[in-house]
């Protein structure tokens, strides 16, 4: 185990291309948290997005906005190991196929973890910034921290997924984006009465941090007061973590029935 | 003998085609087997099938007479069809990946890369190595944590002559510390210099298998000349051990039959007082041998 994260940390120290991308990803992410107080909310209970403990609700749900960013590394991660023939080689050199994909589910979790630390690491330090009356540091909004990790696993393990599937990049990527618009359509127009629409996967990983424009949306719709969930639906990170587990398993299950 | 590898009628079938077909062999420790057969012969597929990458249709094969599992391959170095690096990542890096999955030191790097004589460019990126150094890089890699048994798929493909022939010598050195080694190559030189086992294969199936002396030699051919050419031309058909006679150039070639010798043959012409210019017993070249088995039918 120890032996497999030091190959996929070697893997990704060394490549520009991460350290790029993920780059990009801290500051835009840090820019959009920074401005999200000129935000129109239309809601008091949204009135100081960058305080304690609201700030956990609105990190989480700028940085989700962005998570393409770290899908894309995943793909190029996973890419890499087919364009360099370096899976053919890990099983060669004696990996058995389930092992390599754990391994490289390890680059998933590798991923996630980096920028949950960052994402909480920016919370506390725009918190601090934005002075006003600390009520409370890591109120029940603090949960949307375990949200948003799961969310990262599973939209990354998604990624995941196809670019196993798919093998090159470019096509990967393709599939990954044209599913985000498959999944509006099926959730605005297939799905629109069923409550099936509320356990489509990016749905349900979407449902893992606050998003205000769409609870603004629902509201509007159904003519109710708009009520924000201050705290994770821990039913939702139920379902989100057996998308993550169905996603997995469907790689372990391909790369196993094919020939490297 | 220990086996170290055994294949049991193996075959891969191909949508269009069977790239491997009923192929049975056995390597034993110690030897260097050679698999010769022109391009897409199947040559990789058997190696991809041993080496776990590739599904076999059907058949067996045995790695140390046991049951195949992944981690037997650890004691297994490998260079499949082509060397497979990360080319953003130094050469060294892309060793300590390898080792790291096969459980073997860092320390080890340093002496296989000796070995290839890659020493002093360890830490440049993959992307600047010339073909030859991709390819002992390769080898270098399969040689990590002193493996057992070492494949070799057309370690020399796509070379110069330069780096044809330190290829061989560092082939040739490993062999002789008693590493099995199953070399794949079309080129006939190539197992005729380094093999002490082969099995000549096409469109997947074994034609010949054996001791390469004893698939290369053959027949038992002698070029043999006199000054008295008609008298020597009837003596040798008088031969008791005479098959076939051929005129060359300047000589006979003469086929004796298997249980006859050229010693016999050459007592035999003394002993009838003629005069031999030249006489020398030629083992039918591999490479003759290899166009002949190998040509489509
Ligand atoms: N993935 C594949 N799909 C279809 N045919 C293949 C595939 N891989 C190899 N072949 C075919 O199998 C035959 C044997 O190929 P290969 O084992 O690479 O030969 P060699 O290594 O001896 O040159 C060839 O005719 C080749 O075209
Ligand atoms: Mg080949």
């Amino acid at each position: 185990m120890l032996d497999l994260i030091s190959i996929e940390y070697i893997k990704l120290k060394n490549n520009s291309s991460f350290w790029i991308i993920l780059v990009f990803y801290m500051l835009i992410s840090f820019y959009v948290v920074g401005k999200a107080d000129s935000l129109p909310t239309g809601s008091d209970v949204f009135a100081n997005p960058l305080q304690f403990p609201m700030i956990w609700l609105t990190s989480t749900y700028c940085a989700s906005f962005l998570v393409l960013f770290p899908s894309i590394l995943i793909i190029l991660n996973i890419g890499n190991e087919f364009k360099y023939k370096t899976a053919k080689q890990h099983v060669i050199d004696g990996l058995s196929k389930t092992t390599f994909i754990l391994s490289k589910f390890i680059s998933v979790c590798l991923i996630a973890t980096i920028i949950t630390i960052y994402v909480i690491l920016l919370s506390l330090f725009l918190g601090w910034q934005s002075g006003g009356e600390v009520q409370d540091f890591f109120g029940e909004q603090f949960s949307f921290i375990a949200g948003f990790y799961i969310q990262l696993i599973g939209v990354l393990s998604f990624a995941f997924f196809i670019s196993i599937l798919f093998k090159r990049t470019g096509i990967s990527i393709v599939v990954f984006v044209g599913y985000y618009f498959i999944e509006v359509i099926l959730y605005y127009l297939i799905f629109e009465d069923s409550p099936i629409r509320d356990y489509l996967p990016l749905e349900v990983f979407n449902s893992l941090t606050f998003s205000p424009i769409k609870d603004n949306l629902d509201s509007f719709s159904g003519l109710s007061i708009p009520e924000f969930k201050l705290s994770l639906n821990w039913f939702s990170a139920a379902i989100g973590a057996i998308y993550i587990a169905i996603c997995l398993s469907l790689s372990i299950l391909i790369f196993n029935r094919r020939d490297v | 003998m220990d086996t170290i590898l055994k294949i049991d009628s193996l075959t891969k079938k191909y949508p269009s085609l069977f790239a491997v077909s009923q192929l049975s062999l056995s390597i034993d420790k110690g030897s260097v087997f050679g698999l010769l057969g022109p391009n897409g012969s199947g040559k990789t597929t058997t190696l991809g099938i041993i080496l776990g990458v590739t599904s076999a249709t059907s058949g067996n094969f045995s790695w140390f007479g046991k049951n195949n599992s992944s981690s037997d391959r650890k004691k297994i170095g490998a260079l499949l069809e082509t060397p497979n690096f990360y080319s953003y990542l130094s050469a060294k890096s892309n060793l300590k990946i390898s080792a790291k999955i096969k459980g073997v030191d860092y320390k080890d790097i340093d002496r296989v890369a000796e070995i290839v004589n890659l020493k002093d460019r360890l830490n440049d990126k993959f992307k600047t190595y010339s073909l030859g150094m991709k390819q002992r890089l390769a080898i270098a890699a399969a040689l990590l944590g002193k493996p057992e048994v070492l494949v070799l798929d057309e370690p020399t493909n796509g070379l110069d002559p330069q780096g044809i022939a330190e290829i061989r010598t560092v082939i040739q050195n490993i062999s002789k510390i008693g590493v099995t080694i199953i070399l794949a190559s079309h080129a006939l030189d190539e197992v005729e210099k380094v093999c002490s086992h082969v099995c000549v294969i096409k469109k997947g199936k074994s034609l010949i298998q054996g001791n390469v002396n004893d698939v290369l030699v053959g027949e038992n051919l002698i070029e043999v000349a006199s000054s008295e050419k008609e008298k020597l031309k009837e003596l040798a058909t008088t031969f008791s051990g005479f098959k076939t006679l051929k005129e060359e150039n300047y000589y006979l070639l003469v086929t004796l039959q298997d249980s006859s010798s050229s010693i016999e043959f050459s007592k035999y012409l003394i002993t009838n007082n003629i005069i031999i210019t030249h006489f020398v017993k030629r083992t039918k070249s591999l490479e003759e041998f290899f166009l002949e088995t190998t040509k489509d039918a």
